[in-house]
């Protein structure tokens, strides 16, 4: 947990710096009132502070040698499968990429079948490709066709 | 006021409202069954869908899938010791215990009446503050709203966990919140040349991305949990019904559960979760035989399963009559509010009389659509648990794709939705809390534009805050939010270390 807050103390500090940096370029008092740079100069400031309030302590706790304790929570365990969090956030990545160029179905399809591989390697790749298959159509056609939301088509004529 | 209901139940009984109402009340139990799916995040992901729909039913639903979050949360916390969703975790404690000696079948049936107690009164509460306090915040100037929102927003970060935490992430939301064209004065910021940013962030991308995908990715990688036991638990009506004695025993923390959730929940920034340990702590301190406690007290699970309803219902108040959120769930409503052309706050009771008392009496059908949905139902909720997770996520992933798309009808929102499941994830393991980023996220434009015309009316002169009785008593408030927990906490640790640690 130390190392963690010392991390995102850094980096909200190092946020607060960029942001700060960015509104000094804006107009902080206009003719009439405030500018444009009035409110993120002092969010800016009060959230290099509240970070320094947590980074401090934690820069102090690990000096004091407390840094290595492992994370108990199970709750908190981070990383334990890299391939799950990446690759689940990659498949909707690829959707974004490809969505408008080969359709919903069919890029659905791939997200689904890839989803279910992730979640439970040993499933049949037969199997997890008609899953998806499957539920991306019946997705599309409760969406698209039955609720109106415009969908793209993609290369298929459905 | 009765004139207004009256209309307003004509709305709400017509069937196609009638039908979403019962819609959302259903997906709602599902998602309170469910364990690892959020009410908020479900919320986020269905609302983009929705905004083909008439406002009073797309609400109508929303609001339904909250509150029936709360009824099917308490089934999974006493058949299997395992929360569906994190305001039922208390009541596991005893619900749990009640369900091993055999009176599982009590213990739900007092839950769902525990629940439909608290909609009911929280409903009738609802409707008895809402007008009042929307005429009050009527009077309030730029200043007045400027400070409301400060208390608002340091509510929201003084519960749960570190509120230095909180409060960065807040400020973060607020930020966020100042992305894209300037409304005063038309120019530019933060966009760095690029043009999708130009109109600001989307509220709902960013929550979806931050509740529901981290949670999915962060439930992926915990793996597959073992099909967890069942225990035996009579599912017939006649079993489910609570004797006299266990009625007269829960009356008591039913009552203090309905008000007490509700008016505690009217605060920003306190939620169903808060309450429901509340109330649990209120009913053992009350209890004359507090030993039973944990060891399937009927009150255990009466007090906390009324309050948490009654709170989702509370949390709507400061979001209807003073347009300010009070938890994440309700900014997502405020969200979808904005987004059908209604601008949450005290307006609405003027000018939109009929949507928010159509609403307010979806709010009382949905109520009793749950008590028939889940009593004789049981049995079924039961059988979806049994959903392998292998389907259940690739389905939900499938209807973000869709929801996340359909926002702008821009892939590139599904990228934001990516960046900020990934943002979330970390957040959530360093356990940084993203619903002030949220609420700040929502109210920042709003924060920003009452602050710009507080300063315009009183020419640059910061005194201009302090000027009303109403700022004063707010101000208080803030002090008292922002630097209370850590007098508590320093007084806590000072008896702890005096008397050595109990219990």
């Amino acid at each position: 947990m130390v190392k963690r807050d010392l991390a995102g103390g850094i980096l909200f500090v190092l946020l607060g710096l960029v942001t700060l940096k960015a509104s000094l370029g804006l107009e902080y008092y206009s003719e009439y009132g405030p500018g444009p740079g009035f409110m993120p100069f002092w969010l800016s400031l009060i959230l290099i502070a509240c970070s320094l309030i947590v980074l401090i302590p934690a820069c102090k706790s690990l000096r004091a040698g407390k840094g290595n304790e492992p994370v108990t929570d199970e709750e908190l365990l981070m990383f334990t499968k890299p391939l799950a969090v990446f690759g689940g956030l990659g498949a909707l990545l690829l959707v974004a990429i490809l969505l408008e160029d080969i359709g919903f179905v069919i890029s659905a399809s791939i997200a689904i079948t890839i989803y279910v591989k992730l979640i439970k390697p040993e499933f049949r790749w037969r199997s997890s490709v008609a899953l998806g298959v499957v539920a991306a159509i019946m997705i599309y056609s409760l969406f698209s066709l039955a609720l109106g939301i415009n969908l793209p088509r993609g290369v298929l004529p459905i | 006021m009765i004139e207004n209901l009256l209309i307003g139940f004509g709305h709400a009984l017509s069937p196609y409202i009638l039908f979403y109402t019962f819609m959302g009340t259903l997906v709602g139990t599902a998602v309170g069954v469910l364990p690892g799916l959020a009410p908020s995040a479900t919320i986020g992901i269905l609302l983009p869908i929705t905004f083909g729909m008439d406002p009073l039913s797309a609400m109508a639903m929303l609001c339904g899938i909250y509150y029936g979050a709360q009824y099917g949360g308490s089934t999974t916390s006493i058949l299997l010791n395992m929360p569906g969703e994190s305001a039922s975790v208390v009541t596991c404690l005893d619900g749990h215990q009640m369900a091993k000696q055999g009176r599982g079948g009590v213990a739900l049936g007092i839950a769902a009446i525990g629940s439909f107690v608290a909609g009911i009164v929280g409903t009738a509460l609802l409707l008895l503050l809402g007008e009042p306090l929307s005429q009050a915040a009527l009077a309030f100037g730029p200043a007045e709203y400027t400070i409301l929102m400060a208390l608002g927003l340091s509510m929201a970060t003084s519960f749960g966990g570190r509120q230095s935490k909180a409060v960065i992430m807040c400020i973060v939301g607020l930020l966020m919140g100042t992305i894209g064209t300037d409304s005063f004065s038309g120019i530019n910021r933060f966009t760095f040349d690029v043009i999708y940013l130009e109109q600001g962030l989307d509220l709902v991308p960013v929550l979806m991305g931050l509740f529901a995908m981290s949670e999915i990715v962060s439930e992926m990688e915990k793996g597959i949990v073992k099909s967890p036991e069942l225990l035996a638990v009579s599912t017939r009506l006649r079993d489910l019904m609570p004797k006299l004695a266990d009625l007269k025993q829960s009356f008591g923390p039913m009552l203090r559960g309905a008000f007490g959730g509700f008016l505690i929940a009217v605060l920003p920034g306190i939620g169903a979760t808060a309450t429901s340990f509340m109330s649990y702590a209120v009913e053992q301190k009350l209890s004359k035989h507090p030993e039973e406690f944990g060891h399937g007290a009927i009150e255990g699970v009466a007090g906390p399963e009324t309050a948490n309803n009654a709170a989702s219902i509370g949390a709507m108040v400061p979001l209807f009559t003073l347009g300010i959120p009070g938890t994440a769930t309700a900014a997502i409503l405020a969200g979808g509010m904005l987004m059908y052309g209604l601008i949450p706050g005290p307006l609405l009771f003027q000018e939109h009389t009929e949507f928010i008392y159509g609403l307010i009496a979806t709010m009382f059908v949905g109520n009793v659509l749950l008590v028939v949905l889940n009593l004789p139902l049981i049995s079924f909720w039961i059988k979806m648990l049994k959903v392998p997770l292998h389907i259940l996520y690739p389905i939900v992933i499938g209807i973000i794709i869709v929801g996340g798309y359909s926002v702008n009808f821009d892939p590139l929102d599904l990228v934001v939705i990516t960046i900020f499941g990934l943002l979330g994830y970390l957040a959530n393991k360093s356990k940084f809390p993203t619903a002030p980023l949220i609420l700040g996220f929502f109210l920042g434009p709003a924060f920003e534009a009452n602050v710009r015309k507080a300063l315009i009316v009183g020419r640059g002169d910061m005194m201009v805050f302090l000027q009303s009785p109403v700022s004063m008593v707010l101000i208080t408030c803030i002090i008292a939010v922002l630097l209370g927990p850590t007098i508590v906490g320093f007084i806590r640790q000072k008896n702890t270390s005096q008397y050595g640690r109990t219990g």
